[in-house]
């Protein structure tokens, strides 16, 4: 069951997204990465809102969340998820360059599972973010899928 | 009207002592000349009374002897009448006693103030009267009888009861003499008593005036007024009687017998030898003074009305012209002590001294008033000023809070935006490292070895310079930190550091200091992580933790090495951000630590310093204010 279900990656630099793919894929997880560009898009897709209207009604296993981005940044796509009653149960991983501790303390307080500093040194990002996929991917227990409301 | 600052003030008018008042005091000095005027007055009436004292008694001793010459004159015409028939020796001598007896009735006729004649023998039995007599009637024990038989003289009889007309009167005896000049019978006459009275009565007597006629032993012959109550009684045991007897012709002052108190005279009426009546004349004291009392008490009138003007003028002058003036000055004082500041006496300007005090009251209530206005507009002032200041340290916040915000986007962004670039720089240059291994000669790979380097250690630089501006902006949260235990937890997390090292540790006495624990932390890693760091060329490193007292409150704390040290010409560079005194090659490090260890200690109040030689170690200083010892 996990298998099927995927990585929602909002990542606004293309660099990143490919540095991250390329440490992703040396974990070799089954699970699909979808990838959002800005927190506009990530939150079209959690809502299935305009052009993922059609997609399948599968929420991700987890959410790699950049900060800074255009648009609609890190922390509104996490305020917006934490408040909606369905996506609130997803995790929610900060993959940020910000040690700040403003960003981390609002971060926590609006209800973020982790928070991960991307190194600047490669290998450790590598070794960071395959980290991140096994935990999350697969020695975290989800959420049961589907849109089941609260008790 | 502005609001004046309320003063406290005894505003309430106070009761002012009856002898205080002014108006009192000027009433009792206008009436202060009456004084005088009243003892003058009485002087004058005692002088007065003394006088008139002297003029009755003048009088009255005038009036006694004029009393005294009208007696005189029934006592005068009786001896000559007795002296005229004495030497009638055919009636003196005759001893036919009714030829004799109507010789007396025919005088008793033709002078009718007497009241009988007759001749007395040697041996008291009367030989003959005019008045008819039953039987033998002896007439020794009668004084004028007496008193011819042993003077041989005219004499004057006492008061007495005529034995044969029973009437009272005042009997003249008179001698008939023989030739041997004894007395051989003795002729007497009987005067009518109530004719004293009478003649007593001609005189002119001051109202309430008495006249008393005495004989030799005090009994009344005559009276004015009242004789019929008086005449006839003896009164030889009162004090008017024997003053009477005793004072011949003198004046003196008593209780008459009516109990009237009078000024009496005294005048007597001689029988041609002795005083045979005493006439005692009495004034009213009360009238002897009445003159004098009358200008007394006009004089006391006058003063009386003279004093009631004064005290009228006094009142009505020192209400009008005095107490209101000086009402309004005490009420303005009043008004001005409870800070209304704009009252004036409305007195009119003038030139007495109270209209001076007046003007000068309203000029320094005018000037009260100036400086209150001045007082206020200062006031107003300082409002504006601070309402200003407050506006203006407002702004300065807002613009240091705006400042603040853009130093923190600032530090974010340079977190963030350019640690990002680094990355790619970093991730990418690794990728193309594994990727191209095989096509790139060795040149190639060291270059792609020193870029990845190189980002690397740019990464650790903003790492340390944003830990560096954090600990600028975080917040101080003081406490009590005991050092001992904070430095051996420090070395217990530098564990890893010193594995493998042989360090002899010195730990001295550490005083428990105020500070923020964390920083405090922050600070001893660095130290004592620089002190291991720059002792790993020595076999045996020496690492000393020790304490100084002072300066002042507080405690210098210093970390020694004997570590490979520095020049001191370069310990200025030290605590610089960056700046490092040993190569990267020699020991690693960006050379943030003593910078941060100087933010810190100065953030606390505190100062470092350093001291060191090359070669020999180094010492390096931070001072941190001490927990009292409470």
């Amino acid at each position: 069951m996990k298998a099927f279900r995927n990585i929602l990656l909002v990542e606004d630099s293309e660099a990143d997204i490919e540095l991250t793919m390329a440490a992703l894929q040396e974990n070799q997880l089954a699970n699909e990465v979808i990838i959002a560009r800005d927190g506009c898009e990530a939150l079209d897709y959690l809502f299935r809102r305009g052009r993922f209207q059609d997609c399948a009604d599968n929420q991700p296993l987890v959410v790699l969340l950049d900060l800074k981005m255009p648009k609609v940044d890190g922390m509104d796509v996490l305020r917006q998820m934490k408040r909606d009653p369905e996506l609130k149960r997803i995790p929610v991983v900060m993959l940020t360059s910000s040690r700040e501790e403003q960003d981390l303390l609002k971060s926590y307080d609006l209800g973020v599972n982790a928070y991960v500093v991307k190194p600047v040194d490669f290998p450790q990002f590598v070794e960071a973010v395959k980290r991140i996929g096994c935990f999350w991917a697969v020695i975290n227990e989800p959420p049961p899928a589907g849109p089941q409301r609260g008790i | 009207m502005m609001a004046c600052p309320e003063f406290s003030s005894q505003s309430q008018a106070k009761i002012i002592p009856f002898l205080a008042r002014f108006r009192t005091r000027l009433i009792l000095l206008v009436l202060l000349p009456v004084v005088p005027a009243l003892l003058l007055a009485l002087h004058t009436n005692f002088r007065q009374r003394k006088s008139e004292k002297t003029r009755v008694r003048e009088a009255t001793l005038a009036i006694a002897q004029l009393v005294a010459a009208n007696e005189q004159i029934y006592i005068k015409n009786a001896r000559q009448l007795l002296a005229t028939l004495a030497p009638f020796s055919f009636l003196v001598d005759n001893t036919n006693r009714s030829f004799t007896q109507v010789h007396f009735i025919n005088l008793r006729k033709l002078v009718p103030d007497y009241l009988d004649f007759g001749i007395i023998e040697p041996d008291g039995t009367l030989f003959c009267s005019a008045e008819k007599t039953n039987g033998t009637v002896n007439l020794k024990e009668q004084s004028h009888f007496k008193s011819v038989i042993q003077t041989k003289r005219f004499a004057i009889s006492e008061y007495e009861t005529n034995l044969i007309t029973c009437q009272p009167a005042l009997h003249f005896g008179y001698p008939i003499l023989n030739a041997d000049g004894e007395v051989k019978r003795v002729l007497y006459s009987s005067l009518n008593m109530a004719l004293l009275s009478e003649a007593a009565a001609l005189v002119h007597l001051p109202p309430g005036g008495t006249v008393t006629v005495f004989d030799r032993i005090g009994n009344v012959v005559a009276r004015v007024p009242n004789s019929e109550d008086w005449v006839g009684r003896s009164l030889r045991h009162l004090p008017l009687a024997q003053a009477t007897l005793q004072n011949e012709h003198g004046v003196f002052e008593m209780p008459g017998l009516d109990g009237v108190h009078r000024l009496f005279s005294v005048a007597t009426v001689s029988d041609g030898y002795a005083p045979g009546l005493f006439v005692s004349v009495g004034v009213p004291s009360s009238s002897s003074f009445e003159n004098a009392n009358q200008i007394l008490i006009r004089s006391l009138l006058i003063m009386t009305v003279v004093a009631l003007v004064a005290f009228i003028s006094a009142q009505f002058y020192s209400k009008h012209f005095i107490l209101r003036p000086i009402d309004a000055m005490v009420a303005i004082a009043n008004r001005l002590g409870r800070g209304d500041c704009t009252t004036r006496t409305g007195v009119k300007a003038g030139h007495g001294e109270l209209s001076q005090l007046a003007s000068a009251f309203d000029n320094m209530a005018a000037t009260l008033e100036r400086r209150q206005i001045e007082i206020q507009t200062a006031h107003a002032e300082i409002r504006r000023m601070n309402a200003e200041l407050e506006q203006r340290v407002k702004e300065r916040t807002a613009q240091l809070e705006a400042v603040n915000k853009e130093l923190e986007s600032f530090s974010s962004s340079v977190s963030h935006d350019l640690r990002a670039p680094l990355r790619h720089v970093a991730g990418f240059a690794d990728m193309l490292d594994t990727r191209a291994a095989n096509g790139l000669d060795m040149e190639s790979k060291r270059f792609i070895s020193v870029i990845k380097q190189s980002a690397k250690r740019m990464g650790c630089l903003i790492d340390d310079l944003l830990a560096f501006s954090r600990l600028g902006r975080q917040e101080i949260n003081q406490s009590t930190i005991e050092s001992e235990r904070l430095v051996h937890e420090v070395i217990g997390e530098l564990e890893l550091e010193t594995q493998g090292r042989s360090i002899e540790w010195i730990i001295g006495s550490l005083p428990s200091v105020e500070a923020d624990r964390s920083l405090l932390h922050q600070v001893w890693v660095n130290l004592i992580s620089n002190a291991i760091k720059y002792t790993r060329p020595r076999q045996l490193a020496r690492i000393e933790l020790g304490s100084l007292p002072g300066p002042g409150n507080h405690c210098t704390f210093f970390v020694r090495d004997n570590g490979v040290g520095f020049d001191m010409t370069c310990a200025s560079k030290l605590f610089g951000v960056f700046q490092r005194l040993h190569g990267n090659q020699e020991f690693e490090g960006t050379g943030i630590g003593l910078a941060n260890v100087r933010r810190v200690v100065a953030r606390h109040g505190g100062n470092t310093w350093a001291e060191a030689e090359v070669g020999a170690g180094a010492t390096i200083y931070f001072s941190i204010p001490v927990c009292d010892p409470v």
